[in-house]
């Protein structure tokens, strides 16, 4: 059952594509009824008879989520935040993981580990002294401003996925080059990195997701209407005056699809750049 | 020259000279490591170090929400919570949801990535389905999930009840019995694809030559998972156990936008009574030594983890 | 090595320049936060501000908009970061609350400039303490029983006025409603999750039987024999009521009835705006009751009332510019448009406006509902209450009270632990006592 090439017997063979179709069935089934629930008018929506496909499909909550909302603009948003502090916390966590992985330094293990310690106060309660830290430097209620928060909650996780995927690049590379007369920085970006490109890509996806998923920063420390994000839109569907189920199973599959797609792109080098970190587990 | 992998990266030929008397320090190895290490180290300090002081610094406090002024309480807060029911309430909630999330969704997460090791036509389509939960926004997670699960006009129920199988609409959310175990469902349906991405990776770096040699001799498929590919997991697995008993057991939203705790405090964990003192009943000080308590409990988890881990890794 | 100072010198540059793009431009800027978020609010909110920044100029108005649970977060983030918004949307229960801890000031000046004697004294009443008026009154709202007209007149039911009738009445529909083996409709609604609206409704129905939470002094009266008796009575009308009620807060209470899923259900006037959109069928067959009476020997018809209003932030700047935009918001045609975004659930209490025949000819208001509506709702501000003022006298405590969902919690301890109304209460009335 392990990967062993080949060699299973048909009955083995049955039970794996079974248990395959079983798991997308259920893992991907809330994807089909948000996507169904997408095109039901209200009357099929609270008609409360079961039916796998609507009966009278209709664009209209669609059209009232990009015509009558602001929906596009938090899609806008969304995306500024999620590339910048993709973007800046990549750097930022290659270059680490990088000094950590290459040099001894006073301080070093220190830093190594105390990386997860963030992970371990509740970000609910962090949201407070980051506005005002954000107010301190000018960013409070801007989109710059929410990407650094994202950065900074992104950071250790980053920082440590960084190292385990540099720890897996010989170090004798660094050297070939260095000898070769380059410096420090010449050897990362010309030997080492597109060596550990994969795990860079894996590190962009998560920091991606989180930025993208985020609600609880996003809520507090952007408070204007026209620099909120996308959970933070949607949930104001749900919240306010009734329940537009339609509308909000909509922008649900519209959130959510580019995802799956940038998603799917990526996911082969996602896995690849993890299982280079896996060699030294 | 031979492939050496070091975890201090110490080369051979170090292109840093070592220090010399007149070298300035900043020409050094450890300048060049702090320059790397630097802006994170900076950027982490400033937005997670002073935040997670400040907030300690408020839970010695008694602060309300709106005033200005706190007054000094030492350690009051925390003897009033730990004498708490509703404190040690919260904790065991919160203990079960982690263990038992992070228990469902490795068990998950190992099956989902052995079943997606093998190769088959549409795996990257059928990769993007499985692993898909993980990449929603919560918020929109929770909305799907409401729906579905609405006692009137939720598929779930009206299957169910089409089908016979219940007498009326379960109530999924609604009922003190049953709200922790849908919690706990859907929060393994939203991460378990964290797992299967890391265990999926360290799979597929196993070399296949090892499986041979154990199918030569004679092992079976269990056999083959038991010995081979089970200890190979090893190292992934605690780790990732690690880092997603600390998130699930910090898990704010997706148990918060379900239940707001209830019914009835039966899915209040710990992160959710910490915002239920500070925005709730205006009490930041409390508020935040429940958050601190949290903290003290994951590091001291987190160490005593730590130990098992380098027994285990020895061993 | 020249390289790693070119590194360094591009990473201070960038967050420079991060910190630069932060500046705010030089103008006066009125934030104003508040928890309206119906689009037509919001839209007729911004046509409004865009009319006041022509009129003054090096003014901008900024309006946030935020849901009941994220604005207590914003509101205390800024004012940690000591800038806090000018103009935040108040009700009733925890006004002062916010005027205790020095976040708001008194408003008398934008009142009296406004026109007080405009104002009804019943609607300032809830926002005045020691001759301190500490919000600007702009909407009373009201919870109704709601009933379909069809289906009573269908089963020869008549309007209920008595515990008894509105039970019976519950019943008979929710038997009419089983089809089949299924519940196609429920004889009522219930709201029984952890939220206000659960507390309001459970506070109108103990009014209804007479019981209040404290007596005037402040005291516990949770465990008189009414309340007992009411919460009993609760337990009695939930049979009829969806499975899922403790979960049901205001958006469930609504759709429920919008959608013909139940015969009864409670809630303000913004319904009559829900079933336009959802199900303008049933807008023809929708009308309303204040809560019925009940058997005890104080018992009254009444209906549970909430003032909503603006109030004014103490430190914030700009404090004259954030006066003259309430004053503009809340007078002439601005007010009727603003009333008319979700017409009859926002109802002003001034006179000028409520008999201003600009502000009746709303569409909605000349439609038959919007008529039977309006005489309920007259009803309504007459004969119903407000938290705080249950006894006549302010009781501070009760706003806390109900904010813990004290009110909540007895009812689910009956509904879902089946413990005696008894039991719970003598446990709600415990913690009465214990609340300052």
């Amino acid at each position: 059952m392990s990967g062993g090439p080949g060699e299973r017997s048909l009955g083995g063979r049955v039970v794996v594509w079974g248990a395959i179709a079983v798991t997308v069935v259920l893992v991907g089934f809330p994807l089909y009824w948000m996507t169904v629930s997408s095109f039901m008018p209200p009357s099929e929506l609270f008609s409360r008879i079961a039916r796998l496909l609507p009966k009278a499909a209709t664009l209209q909550n669609y059209r009232e989520l990009l015509e009558r909302t602001a929906f596009p603009v938090y899609f806008r948003n969304s995306t500024v935040v999620a590339v910048i502090a993709t973007v800046g916390a990549v750097v930022l966590a290659t270059l680490a993981g990088y000094g950590l992985t290459r040099f001894e330094f006073p301080g070093k293990a220190w830093v190594a580990r105390s990386v997860i310690f963030t992970y371990m106060f509740p970000p609910i309660l962090l949201s407070i002294p980051l506005f005002v830290l954000l107010k301190q430097v000018g960013l409070v209620n801007s989109l710059p401003g929410l990407a650094l928060a994202h950065m900074s909650f992104a950071l250790p996780f980053a920082m440590w996925l960084a190292m385990i995927f540099f720890q897996a690049v010989p170090v004798d590379l660094d050297d070939a080059a260095m000898v070769d007369g380059a410096s420090r920085l010449g050897a990362l970006c010309r030997v080492v990195l597109p060596l550990a490109l994969p795990g860079i890509v894996a590190n962009a996806v998560f920091v991606f997701v989180l930025s993208w998923n985020d609600y609880l920063f996003s809520v507090v420390l952007v408070v204007e209407e026209t620099r909120k994000t996308l959970p933070v839109g949607v949930a104001g569907f749900a919240d306010s005056t009734s329940v537009e189920w339609g509308l909000m199973m909509a922008g649900g599959v519209l959130i959510t699809l580019p995802i799956m797609v940038g998603f799917a792109i990526v996911q082969r080098w996602l896995i690849q750049g993890l299982s280079a970190g896996a060699i030294k587990g | 020259m031979t492939m050496r992998l070091t975890s201090t990266g110490a080369g051979v030929l170090d292109a840093t000279p070592p220090r010399r008397r007149g070298r300035p320090w900043w020409r050094g190895p450890a300048a060049a490591g702090w320059a790397f290490v630097g802006p994170s180290v900076v950027l982490l300090a400033v937005f997670t170090v002073y935040p997670l002081a400040y907030s300690l610094w408020l839970s010695l406090h008694d602060r309300h929400l709106f005033a200005k002024e706190a007054s000094f309480l030492g350690l009051d807060n925390f003897a009033r919570l730990l004498g708490s029911a509703e404190f040690w309430s919260a904790f065991w909630n919160g203990a079960l949801f982690s263990v038992a999330t992070v228990a469902l969704q490795l068990l998950a997460g190992v099956v989902t990535a052995l079943l997606l090791h093998n190769r088959f036509r549409g795996r990257a389509l059928v990769r993007g389905v499985i692993l898909f939960p993980f990449v929603m926004p919560t918020i929109v997670a929770v909305l799907v999930w409401k729906w579905m699960l609405n006692d009137l006009y939720g598929i779930v129920n009206i299957w169910l009840v089409d089908a016979g199988v219940a007498d009326g609409p379960v109530l999924w959310l609604a009922s003190p019995r049953l709200a922790m175990l849908t919690v706990i469902a859907i929060n393994v349906w939203l991460f378990f694809p964290f797992i299967t991405i890391h265990v999926l990776a360290r799979l597929q770096v196993i070399p296949l030559e090892v499986y041979e040699s154990a199918r030569v001799d004679g092992a079976g498929a269990w056999g083959r998972f038991r010995w081979i590919t089970l200890p190979q997991l090893r190292s992934t697995i605690l780790l990732v156990v690690l880092i997603r008993g600390i998130w699930m057991f910090n898990k704010f939203d997706s148990v918060w936008l379900f239940t707001e705790g209830g019914p009835l405090g039966v899915t209040q964990t710990l992160p959710l009574l910490a915002y239920l003192k500070a925005f709730g009943q205006y009490q930041l000080g409390m508020g935040a030594a429940v958050a601190s308590c949290i903290f003290l409990i994951l590091a001291g988890g987190t160490w005593w983890y730590g130990r098992l881990m380098r027994e285990e890794m020895a061993a | 090595m020249s390289k790693r100072w070119f590194m360094t010198a591009i990473a201070v540059g960038l967050t420079v320049a991060l910190a630069m793009a932060g500046a705010q431009a030089q103008e006066k800027v009125v934030r104003l936060m508040t928890t309206e978020t119906d689009p037509k609010t919001q839209a007729a909110l911004k046509d409004i501000i865009a009319e006041f920044e022509k009129a003054n100029p090096g003014v901008r108005v900024s309006a946030e908009f935020a849901s009941w649970s994220d604005i207590n977060k914003k509101l205390v983030a800024s004012l940690a970061a000591g800038d806090p918004p000018q103009i935040v949307t108040v009700h009733d229960f925890y006004i002062f609350e916010l005027a205790s801890k020095g976040v708001i000031r008194p408003v008398d000046d934008v009142i009296d400039s406004i026109g007080r004697p405009d104002f009804f004294p019943q609607a300032l009443a809830p926002y005045t303490r020691e001759g301190k008026t500490w919000g600007v009154p702009f909407s009373t709202g009201t919870n109704v029983l709601w009933y379909r007209m069809d289906l009573y007149e269908k089963h020869g039911l008549k309007a209920p006025k008595t515990w008894a009738e509105y039970e019976r009445n519950a019943k008979v529909l929710f038997e009419a409603g089983k089809v089949g083996g299924k519940q196609e409709i429920y004889g009522t609604a219930l709201a029984a999750g952890l939220n206000w609206m659960t507390e309001d409704s459970v506070h109108g129905w103990l009014w209804s039987n007479g019981a209040t939470i404290t007596d005037a002094t402040g005291r516990s009266t949770l465990d008189s024999p009414e309340a007992v008796e009411t919460l009993a009575f609760l337990r009695r009308i939930a049979q009829y009521a969806p499975p899922g009620i403790a979960t049901y807060a205001h958006q469930e209470m609504i759709n429920v009835y919008a959608t013909g899923a139940a015969a009864h259900t409670e809630f303000g006037f913004r319904i009559l705006n829900n079933l336009e959109r959802l199900n303008p069928k049933l807008l023809d067959v929708a009308d309303a009751v204040l809560y019925p009476k009940g058997p005890g020997p104080k018992a009254r018809y009444t209906s549970h009332l909430y003032q909503k209003g603006w109030a004014i932030l103490k430190d914030a700047k700009y404090q004259q510019e954030s006066a003259d935009f309430l004053k503009f918001l809340e007078t002439g045609d601005r007010k009727i448009r603003m009333m008319h975004s979700v017409p009859l659930h926002y109802w002003p209490p001034r006179r000028s406006m409520i008999k201003d025949p600009r502000f009746l000819d709303a569409p909605l208001i000349r439609t038959p509902a919007g008529q039977r509506s309006l005489k309920v709702l007259a009803e309504a501000l007459d004969q119903g209450s407000f938290a705080l003022t249950e006894t006549g006298t302010t009781v501070l405590k009760v706003g806390p009270l109900l904010e813990n969902r004290v009110l909540s919690k007895a009812l689910q301890r009956v509904l879902l632990q089946n413990v005696s109304p008894k039991d719970s209460l003598a446990q709600a009335s415990r913690e009465v006592q214990d609340a300052k």
